[in-house]
C-alpha cells in the first residue's frame, strides 16, 4: 500500500513537473506571467495551509511576512546594493524574525481572538508601511533595478522571462518538497495532533505554544520568499502587499483548494487567480462570482478539491496515511 | 527514584472556587505498583483531584510531590514528561486522525527532537510502541480507521491507549468506563487488568464491579476531603461510604 501511494506521487510530481518545465515553452506571454504569479501566490498559499491546515491556526496575518520580505529584499537592493543572494536570504530571514515576534505573542491566543490579533497585526505593519513613505513609497511602492542573477561560474538575469520562470520554478518545487516532507515527518505529525486537539496534546506532554510558533515561524519564513520572488518579479513592492486581505486571498485559495493537503492550496491558486484574471476583463463586480464560489465549496465539499479527491482515494481502500 | 518513598504524595491539596471548597485539605500517598481506586458520590472532589495532580487547575493550597520532586504548579506538559498520564472522563481524542496515528502521537511525545525532514514511519521504537498499545487495546485491525468513525466503547479503549502510549510512571483513570454498557464495561476492565500488572495506577470509577475486581486499595472522597482509605474489602462493610453513597443520615 505504501509502496503504491509513494509512485503514484512520485509519478505524478514527475509529470507535472515535466508540464511547468515545458510550459512556458508552449504558453503565450501573458499565459506564461501569470503561471509565474501562480508559482508564487501557490507557496504563499502552502505556508498559509501549514499555519492553519495542519496546525489549526487561522492566522490573517501571513501578508505581514510577505511584505517584509518583499520590502527586506527590495531595500537590500536599492539602499544596501548588495547582490541578488544576499538580498533575497535578508528578506528571508527579515520576514521570519517578524513571524517569530508576531507568533511570540499570537500563538497564546486562543481561538476566534487568535484570528482578530492577526488581522490586527497585519493592519499595524499595512498602516505602518503606508505611513513611512520614506522608506517604503507607500502606497506608489518602490520600483526595483534586480541585480544579475549567479550560479557559480553562471551569470543570467531575471529580466529574462524564462529565467525568471525557472527562477520562481525551483523556489516553488523546492518549498514544496520540502513542506510535504515537513507534515509526514515526526515534527508534522506534532502539528497534525496540535490540530485536532490541542488539549490533548498537552496532556500527551507537548508544550504547544513552541510547537505553534515554530510552525508560525517557518510558514513566516516561506511567506518572505514568496514576497522577495514576487518582487524579484514584477520589481516592485508597495504598501498593498502587507494588508490583510492579502492573506485573506491565501485563505479563500486554501478553502478552495482543499486544507491541509498542500497540492490544495496550489490547485485553489492556479483556479481562482485564471479565474479572476479572465473574469474581471468583462466583469467590473467579479468578486461576487468568487463569493459565491466560496460559499458553494463551504456548503458542498468542505473538505476542498484535493479533500475530495483524496477522500474517493481513501473509500478505495487506500491508508491515508500511506502506512 | 527513591526505592522505599511513595510515588505520589500530597500535602494539604486544596482547591477552592469561589467559595466553594472542591478539594480540601487533601494528604494523599500512593506507593509504586499499586492500584488505587477514588470513589465517591459526584461532586465529591475526584476529577478536581485529578486536574490539580495534572497541573490543569493551580491548587489554591498544598503541594504535590511526584517521586520526591515537587511538581505543585507545573504545567501540564510538564507533568507528562515527569511520567504522570492520564485519561480523560469526556473522551477527548484527535478526532481527523487514524486509530494508528493518535496512538503514534503519543508514543513519541516524550522525544526530545521532532526531526521535520524524516519521514514519521522512520521512528522504528514509535512504530512498535504503536503497535504494542494497539494490540494491547485491541484495536489493531481498526488501526486506519478515522477515531470519528470508532464507536464509543472502542473511543474509550483508545482515550487509554492513549495515556498508556507515553510509557508512564503513573496512569490516571478518570472514568473510563463512563458510558459505556455492560459489555463494553467488561472488556475495558479486562483491559485495564492487563496493564495493571506492570503499571501504577490510580482509578476514579463509579462502577463497583470494576473497582472491586482492580483495587488494591480504595480511597473515598466525599465534599472534597478522603473520608476513607482502606482494602476493598473493608469498604464495601464500611456504614460510612454506605451513608455517603445513599444519603442516610
Amino acid at each position: 500500500m505504501s509502496g503504491l501511494r509513494r509512485w503514484g506521487f512520485l509519478l505524478s510530481f514527475a509529470v507535472v513537473l515535466s508540464g511547468l518545465i515545458i510550459a512556458p515553452h508552449v504558453l503565450g506571454t501573458f499565459q506564461r506571467v501569470l503561471l509565474t504569479e501562480i508559482l508564487i501566490w501557490g507557496l504563499f498559499a502552502m505556508a498559509f495551509d501549514l499555519v492553519y491546515g495542519y496546525t489549526g491556526m487561522l492566522s490573517f496575518g501571513q501578508s505581514t511576512f510577505f511584505g517584509f520580505g518583499s520590502y527586506a529584499m527590495t531595500l537590500a537592493i536599492l539602499r544596501g546594493g548588495i547582490g541578488l543572494w544576499p538580498a533575497l536570504l535578508l528578506g528571508i530571514v527579515v520576514a521570519t524574525i517578524m513571524a517569530a515576534l508576531v507568533g511570540f505573542v499570537a500563538v497564546r491566543i486562543k481561538g476566534h481572538y487568535f484570528v482578530i490579533i492577526t488581522v490586527i497585526f497585519s493592519l499595524v505593519f499595512f498602516f505602518w508601511a503606508l505611513n513611512w513613505t520614506w522608506l517604503t513609497g507607500g502606497d506608489d511602492g518602490l520600483s526595483l533595478k534586480v541585480p544579475d542573477l549567479r550560479l557559480g561560474w553562471w551569470k543570467g538575469s531575471l529580466y529574462d522571462p524564462l529565467t525568471n520562470y525557472y527562477f520562481v520554478l525551483a523556489f516553488s518545487v523546492a518549498s514544496f518538497l520540502f513542506l510535504r516532507r515537513l507534515v509526514q515527518s515526526p515534527l508534522g505529525k506534532v502539528f497534525l495532533s496540535i490540530r485536532e486537539n490541542e488539549h490533548r496534546a498537552r496532556l500527551i506532554g507537548y508544550h504547544v505554544d513552541r510547537f505553534k510558533l515554530l510552525a508560525f515561524v517557518i510558514a513566516g519564513a516561506l511567506s518572505g520568499l514568496a514576497g522577495a520572488l514576487y518582487s524579484l518579479t514584477l520589481r516592485y513592492a508597495n504598501a498593498a502587499l502587507m494588508h490583510w486581505t492579502v492573506s485573506g486571498d491565501a485563505v479563500v485559495w486554501t478553502l478552495v483548494g482543499g486544507t491541509g493537503t498542500l497540492v490544495g492550496p496550489i490547485l485553489g491558486t492556479a483556479l481562482l487567480i485564471t479565474f479572476t484574471d479572465y473574469v474581471s476583463a468583462w466583469m467590473e463586480n467579479y468578486k461576487i462570482i468568487i463569493g459565491i464560489l466560496i460559499v458553494v465549496v463551504v456548503l458542498v465539499a468542505p473538505q476542498g478539491i484535493a479533500g475530495v479527491v483524496r477522500q474517493r482515494w481513501m473509500a478505495k481502500g487506500a491508508s491515508p496515511n500511506g502506512r | 527514584m527513591a526505592d522505599s518513598g511513595p510515588l505520589l504524595k500530597t500535602e494539604g491539596l486544596t482547591k477552592s472556587f469561589g467559595g466553594l471548597t472542591a478539594v480540601a485539605d487533601v494528604d494523599f500517598t500512593l506507593s509504586p505498583g499499586e492500584v488505587r481506586a477514588v470513589i465517591g458520590p459526584n461532586g465529591a472532589g475526584k476529577t478536581t483531584f485529578f486536574n490539580l495532580l495534572t497541573g490543569l487547575l493551580p491548587p489554591s493550597a498544598g503541594r504535590i510531590f511526584f517521586r520526591g520532586e515537587d511538581i505543585t504548579n507545573l504545567p501540564p506538559y510538564r507533568v507528562a514528561r515527569k511520567g504522570i498520564s492520564r485519561t480523560l472522563q469526556v473522551t477527548s481524542l484527535f478526532l481527523g486522525l487514524t486509530v494508528f496515528d493518535n496512538v503514534w502521537a503519543a508514543a513519541q511525545s516524550r522525544r526530545r527532537f521532532f526531526n521535520p525532514f524524516i519521514h514519521a514511519s522512520r521512528l522504528r521504537d514509535v512504530d512498535r510502541k504503536t503497535h504494542e498499545v494497539l494490540e494491547l487495546i485491541g484495536l489493531k485491525d481498526k488501526r486506519d480507521e478515522l477515531v470519528s468513525n470508532l464507536s464509543h466503547g472502542d473511543q474509550r479503549l483508545l482515550e487509554i491507549g492513549l495515556a498508556l502510549s507515553t510509557s508512564p510512571s503513573l496512569l490516571l483513570l478518570d472514568e473510563p468506563t463512563a458510558g459505556l454498557g455492560p459489555q463494553e464495561t467488561t472488556e475495558v476492565a479486562r483491559t485495564i487488568k492487563v496493564f495493571a500488572k506492570g503499571t501504577t495506577i490510580i482509578i476514579v470509577e463509579h462502577d463497583m464491579d470494576v473497582v472491586m475486581s482492580l483495587a488494591d486499595t480504595i480511597t473515598v472522597f466525599d465534599q472534597g476531603r478522603i473520608l476513607l482509605e482502606g482494602p476493598p474489602d473493608s469498604i464495601q462493610r464500611s456504614e460510612k461510604v454506605r451513608e455517603v453513597y445513599l444519603g442516610v443520615d
